[in-house]
């Protein structure tokens, strides 16, 4: 009989993965199929507003038995046709197109869209590596947002509560907070976000879990909904460093069918002792807008005292740099959204109710003639079938992009990407360093979910931290470090490793990890 | 340039309404009533500030892979007539379809 | 009726063309779906033509490939780095409510095309750009009452589109240009040519202007799909366009569109406002960055084209320019000349090509076939026409049996030309001993012309000729009979 003090499904991926395979005889050992039964059964609680965490979208129940079926008997045999991830359950944002399993992108404009195909990391973490995806979770509309409250499908909540204020309902950070409340709840041991802007990183840190991005391309996208191509990443939420690396070995790699992925991939890691860890503080005029670095800072440092391992971290002070180098921080915000929303305003020009999604007025009966033109119908069904906020973007991205801003805007945006990318390579080649760290955003932790944000342009600074290094392209993780004492809420750090770096990350987020655990 | 808040008002609700129909998406009047007072104060700051920064030099960056060491060759793919879906999968999420067709409202040329 | 006679002589007619031309790979530009002509709607899509969430675009090379070999043949520079850029527009045909297309940097700049008229010399029309493009999909209006059918097969097929420099002065040369940029695609197979079936689409942008006046306002005039409706459309639309300015009006720059049924051209119902299409980079699409060895490699796989086999026509058969223009307008065509020269004994070359371009070419109009098609349904190949042509040439038949016994060979593809030559009864009295009786029949019968041209009215000579061959229904061979007639009646 499992033991029901610690369910089957709260276990660590690495857990799981070992108690899958040991022998018949051993009575530790996980059924790949009750394993299933016990997840699915967390799940139901977790689908709708009002209903937990609200972290379900979608759950393909009948499709994750049979395929938990299929790896309990693989499992069973034994030998090598046992994969890597055999018989683990997963969960996906609805971001990532499941075959035969509808895919809404947080939206009402997909609400009824069964995709034909799946995405090319659910593939591979499938088909190739075994794991069982359980079903979809919510999220902002099109990944557009920081606290997921923005889903046609209802808010999501964190599992976790303010110590301090224990009644009221947190968010659990944006875009991808079902997957992390997911997580975070225990529900599954991992879980795929996207990430564009911080997306993973944020609601890992507002959640407690590890999240991770990779580098730009990476991973596949395609299968994957389309925010800013440019920009848009899968990532992965688990509940340690060790089961977020587990996950992404299996789902990165090259797929000639995105041009954007990359086939050519090189790592030099360092030994630990050599790895240079480095803040870089921004520019004094963005102190003033974030009173809270300091005392981050202050915090970690006081944390960090002692920990054998790693070299100390060294602060680049942005003031005292080389002139020649841009702070990275500096205009980084208001390039990203004006790149982002005028890849989105076009990447969401698809969406126009012929041929899938959401139509207006179709309920009314094709066979009657109807009154709208073919332009009122396009329009009315995005205008009914997409949420403010996306409405908000689709409309801001189709200004930069029109003829007598485009130059000014989306090309001067790019310029300022390079100089961001510049400024990076300059701090990893001539500064040395290894490891950037800071915050994860800044606020810092989870803030409640009664605050609507979503008509105040401060929603926008959400992604301080996390924008600079997703326009360079660079692999980046989101590590909760220990709790505050006061309000029990998690505090987390980014780290930033240069390109395909992500070894040499995981490595120093882990030892990280253990030292704040206390077991060094 | 100081415009009078009445021209500036204009010229938010005429761009307004020039993006709904290039973007073929029709706002809720709340929507678009925001839209007119908020947007562009936003978007022009941002504006703004990208214009402050000193980039002459810098070409604009249109993919991250640039920065790696070896980008690598882009493939491209080879010419067989290998993915043609089969119609019903096509036509299964349609809205309207007969005939093996999309339908759509008609169009007036 | 050229454009030349519609205006009067001080005045001319300025023309661009932008031509269309569907790549003829397996597969289309940015998908693995079919690209060859379908019939069947929506069956030769894939999910990345559909537009579907989260499909992404995938470079086709052989497309690549065929758009640079068109640069060579072209005289074009190709770029070697060149960018694929999003043209946004919302349309039921156009899924991902944008079209990728290349705008800043385009794969090809300059270029030419060398035309020549009947009876001028050649001379070289510039292009300004070449670049590739998605093709759209189907629209159909009104099949269903109230609604338009969507059929996406087309969706998502490479184009070339070739935009040339306003360098035309008249439908002719416009007609010319179309042709010989068409047989250029055609002989390095980048391009079916078939404007019928829509492979090949030409926009006319055209306007009227004294001469040496600056240019005056455009109108585009779009998909034309026949050399016939395009030398119609201009020469409509510079009729229009100078009976307005006569009248004290002014042009209105807009797009129309040629009505083949009236043959005139008329404005879109539909006022569109100045699109504005967003042009950006497509970040799903790394820019295209080709090698100089690579592209050169592919200039060393170019065909023949057909300004050399022009030269080659003109040089090695004597044949007068215009007419090595004419086939080589099609590789199929020349070919068979080629073949059909080195079998017509006693012919020159110059009169094959006549014969080719006249007779034979009259079935395919009539027919309403290609050349290859004709072959191979009638069974003419160059063996069996050529023992046609080697009979005219040989003096066996006449070239008015010829045209008839033609037309036998159609109707019985299995009977070979002197079977059916001796069928009809059409062979050559060229027999002085055959044709003797016939004469001194004839002069017996008209004693009193004999005596007319004896009497000194030699014009009644070529009567007595004409005479002779009517008597032997064309058979008899002009020469002999013209030797016979002076003996008998000199004697």
């Amino acid at each position: 009989m499992p033991d029901v003090s610690k369910p089957d499904n709260k276990l660590s991926l690495v857990e799981m993965y070992e108690r899958l395979r040991l022998e018949k005889s051993d009575s530790r050992r996980l059924d790949a199929c009750e394993l299933m039964e016990r997840t699915l059964e967390d799940a139901r609680g977790h689908i709708g507003a009002g209903n937990g965490t609200n972290s379900f979208i979608t759950l393909d129940e009948a499709g994750a038995r049979k395929k938990a079926e299929a790896s309990s008997k693989r499992l069973l045999e034994g030998g090598d046709r046992v994969r890597v991830l055999e018989g683990i359950p997963l969960a996906y944002k609805d971001m990532f197109c499941t075959k035969g399993v509808r895919t809404t992108a947080g939206s009402r404009m997909l609400d009824n869209f069964i995709p034909p195909y799946s995405a090319h990391v659910v593939e591979l973490l499938e088909e190739d590596a075994g794991a069982i995806g359980i079903g979809k979770c919510n999220q902002d509309e099109f990944a557009m947002g920081s606290y997921s409250n923005s889903s046609y499908y209802g808010a999501v909540v964190n599992p976790l509560r303010n110590n301090q204020k224990s009644d009221e309902q947190l968010s659990a950070g944006g875009s991808s907070g079902g997957s992390a409340a997911a997580v975070a709840a225990g529900i599954v041991p991992a879980a795929l976000g996207t990430d564009t802007g911080g997306s993973v990183r944020q609601p890992a840190a507002f959640t407690g879990c590890v999240g991770v991005k990779p580098t730009y391309g990476l991973c596949s996208r395609f299968g994957m909904i389309s925010y800013a191509s440019s920009l848009d990443q899968a990532g992965v939420f688990a509940r340690s460093v060790k089961d977020a690396a587990m996950v992404l070995y299996e789902m990165f790699g090259h797929d000639e069918r995105d041009m954007t992925s990359v086939s050519h991939i090189e790592t030099e890691g360092k030994t630990l002792d050599k790895v240079r860890l480095g803040i870089i503080t921004p520019g004094k005029e963005h102190h003033e807008f974030f009173p809270h670095l300091q005392s981050w800072l202050a915090r970690l440092n006081s944390r960090l005292e002692g920990f054998a391992g790693l070299s100390p971290i060294e602060i680049a002070d942005s003031d005292a740099r080389d002139s020649m180098l841009l702070d990275p921080y500096s205009g980084s915000l208001e390039a990203y959204y004006i790149i982002a929303m005028a890849e989105a305003s076009s990447n969401l020009a698809r969406y126009d109710g012929v041929r899938y999604g959401y139509r207006a007025a179709s309920s009314a009966g094709e066979s009657q003639a109807s009154s709208m033109s073919l332009q009122e119908m396009i329009a009315f069904s995005r205008g009914e079938g997409f949420g403010s906020e996306v409405q908000r973007r689709i409309i801001m991205g189709t200004h930069v992009l029109s003829s007598g801003y485009y130059e000014d805007t989306y090309r001067q945006a790019q310029r300022v990407r390079r100089l961001i990318c510049e400024s990076y390579r300059l701090l990893f080649a001539r500064y040395k360093f290894d490891i950037l760290i800071s915050p994860v955003s800044p606020d810092n932790q989870a803030s409640a979910l009664s605050m609507d944000l979503s008509h105040d342009p401060l929603q926008y600074f959400q992604d301080f931290y996390t924008v600079p290094p997703s326009l360079a392209g660079l692999p980046c993780l989101s590590l909760p470090l220990c709790k505050d004492d006061d309000t029990g809420l998690p505090f987390a750090v980014q780290l930033i490793g240069n390109y395909f770096q992500e070894d040499q990350l995981f490595d120093v987020a882990y030892h990280l990890e253990r030292h704040f655990s206390g077991a060094s | 340039m100081n415009e009078s808040s009445e021209d500036k008002k204009k010229l938010a609700v005429a761009s307004i309404a020039r993006l709904e129909q290039l973007s073929c998406l029709r706002l809720s009047d709340d929507l678009r009533a925001e839209m007119e007072g908020k947007t562009f104060d936003l978007v022009a700051d941002w504006f703004a500030k990208i214009k402050e920064l000193d980039t002459k030099e810098a070409e604009p960056l249109v993919n991250t892979r640039e920065f790696h060491k070896d980008g690598g060759e882009v493939a491209l793919r080879k010419d067989e007539a290998c993915a043609d879906a089969k119609r019903e999968e096509l036509l299964a999420n349609a809205p309207a379809s007969e005939g093996g067709f999309f339908i759509v409202p008609q169009v007036v040329e | 009726m050229s454009s030349k006679q519609i205006l009067p002589n001080d005045w001319e007619v300025v023309i661009g063309l932008e031509v269309h031309a569907q790549l003829s790979s397996s597969s289309k530009l940015f998908s693995g779906a079919t690209s060859k002509f379908g019939l069947s709607p929506n069956e030769q899509v894939s999910f990345i033509d559909s537009a579907m969430p989260g499909m992404l675009p995938f470079v086709n090379r052989v497309c690549v490939d065929l758009a640079i070999m068109s640069a060579h043949a072209l005289c074009g520079s190709v770029s070697l780095h060149s960018v694929f850029e999003r043209k946004h527009y919302f349309y039921a045909d156009l899924p991902q409510g944008y079209q990728i297309s290349q705008l800043k940097e385009p794969l090809m700049r300059g270029g030419k095309v060398s035309i020549a008229l009947e009876g001028e010399s050649s001379r070289d029309i510039s292009i300004e750009r070449m670049h590739m493009e998605q093709d759209a999909g189907k629209s159909l209006h009104g099949m269903i009452a109230g609604r338009t059918c969507v059929d996406l097969n087309r969706s998502g097929v490479g184009l070339l589109e070739i935009v040339s420099q306003p360098e035309l002065r008249s439908s002719e040369e416009a007609s010319a240009y179309v042709s010989k940029l068409r047989s250029i695609l055609m002989s390095i197979g980048a391009c079916d040519g078939n404007m019928q079936d829509g492979s090949l689409r030409v926009d006319a942008n055209v306007s009227v202007r004294r001469a040496s006046a600056p240019l005056g306002t455009r109108c585009e005039i779009k998909n034309l799909n026949s050399l016939r409706f395009l030398r119609q459309a201009i020469s409509y639309e510079a009729r229009r366009q100078h009976e307005i300015i006569c009248g004290g009006g002014e042009i209105e720059q807009e797009t129309r569109l040629f009505d083949s049924v009236k043959g005139i051209t008329r404005g879109m119902r539909s006022k569109e406002e100045a699109h504005d299409y967003r042009y950006f980079p497509d970040p799903d699409i790394p820019p295209l960055s080709l090698s100089e060895s690579y592209v050169e490699g592919l200039r060393a796989k170019l065909p023949e084209l057909p300004d050399a086999r022009i030269s080659r026509l003109v040089s090695s058969y004597a044949l007068p320019a215009y007419t090595a223009g004419l086939l080589s307008e099609d590789k199929y065509l020349s070919d068979y000349f080629e073949e059909l020269a080195s079998k017509a004994e006693g012919l020159s070359s110059k009169d094959v090509a006549n014969w080719l371009l006249v007779e034979l070419s009259f079935y395919l109009r009539e027919r309403d076939v290609s050349l290859s098609a004709l072959v191979s349904e009638y069974n003419l190949g160059s063996a069996r026409t050529g023992e046609l042509l080697s009979l005219i040439g040989n003096g066996k038949i006449s070239a008015r049996a010829g045209k008839e016994v033609l037309a036998q060979m159609l109707e019985q593809p299995d009977t070979s030309p002197a079977s059916l030559v001796a069928e009809l009864g059409l062979e050559r009295l060229g027999d002085r001993a055959d044709l003797l009786p016939i004469l001194e029949g004839l002069l017996r019968d008209n004693e009193s012309q004999v005596a007319s041209y004896r009497s000194g009215k030699s014009a009644v000579f070529g009567w007595f000729v004409g005479q002779a061959m009517s008597l032997t229904k064309g058979r008899a061979d002009p020469k002999i009979v013209g030797e016979l007639l002076r003996e008998l009646l000199s004697g």
